[in-house]
């Protein structure tokens, strides 16, 4: 995962990337393995978080989903998974309304008969809003070569 | 260019997309392809069939043109793209 996060080769990229980026921040939390600390500072322990409910935490450490009270984590963990399930809200948010957006004339009227150049700038490939969250506006560039 | 990339490549709220009004499909990709144009564009044999966007253009090259997923106008000029700047950033602002 780690992997795909950075290996942004080049600006064309950037909105399919975040879709997957934004998914996968909402499934495992982080790319590493965050180092947890407990609520008096004493003890830590590395993990990726999973999800929280209100009160509960879960942290997947050693391939195995520990769920405990979040009052048992330092202030910052507690901030952190605040953060964290406010950016998976915010994803699934996006997702939900950009399921919507593909029904709507704009993006269903393209879908199919976009292109854009490749990475090298030489290249057409087939490109469809649908694969990244579909813009809720388009600017239409008319233009001409000569 | 300048303006696609810091304004709409990043925002996913948008996208721009480019129809072109060439008469030949090799004038468009060689220009395309020399000013590495890096947003999505309506195939060549498409450009003039899809009537949610051929409907949009304005008179005169180039036209610029802001829609909504339905196809509203939202803004709409030729010649200058400020109208549709500032109605996009009045829009996006956050």
């Amino acid at each position: 995962m780690g992997q795909v996060l950075c290996q942004i080769d080049g600006i064309m990229k950037l909105k399919s990337i975040f879709v997957s980026c934004s998914l996968a921040l909402a499934i495992a939390g982080a790319c590493h393995a965050r180092t947890w600390t407990s609520a008096d500072g004493k003890s830590t322990f590395e993990g990726d978080f999973v999800s929280a409910t209100d009160t509960k935490v879960t942290v997947k450490r050693s391939n195995k989903d520990m769920t405990f009270d979040i009052s048992r984590l330092s202030t910052e963990d507690q901030s952190f998974i605040k953060e964290e399930v406010e950016k998976a809200d915010a994803a699934a948010k996006a997702k939900e309304e950009s399921e919507k957006l593909k029904e709507s004339k704009i993006p269903k009227a393209l879908a199919g008969k976009l292109v854009k150049l490749d990475s090298s700038g030489k290249k057409y490939e087939k490109f469809e809003l649908a694969d990244g969250i579909v813009p809720k506006y388009y600017l239409v560039y008319f233009s001409a070569s000569w | 260019m300048e303006y696609y990339n810091s304004d709409i490549a990043k925002n996913n709220d948008v996208e721009l997309i480019w129809a072109s009004a060439d008469s030949d499909e090799g004038s468009m990709e060689d220009w395309a392809k020399k000013e590495k144009f890096p947003w999505p564009t309506i195939k060549f044999k498409s450009a003039r069939k899809i009537d949610e966007i051929t409907k949009l253009a304005p008179r005169g090259v180039p036209g610029y043109v802001l829609v909504d997923a339905e196809g509203n106008v939202l803004a709409s000029q030729a010649g200058s793209s400020q109208p549709v700047k500032d109605k996009l950033k009045e829009l996006t602002k956050s």
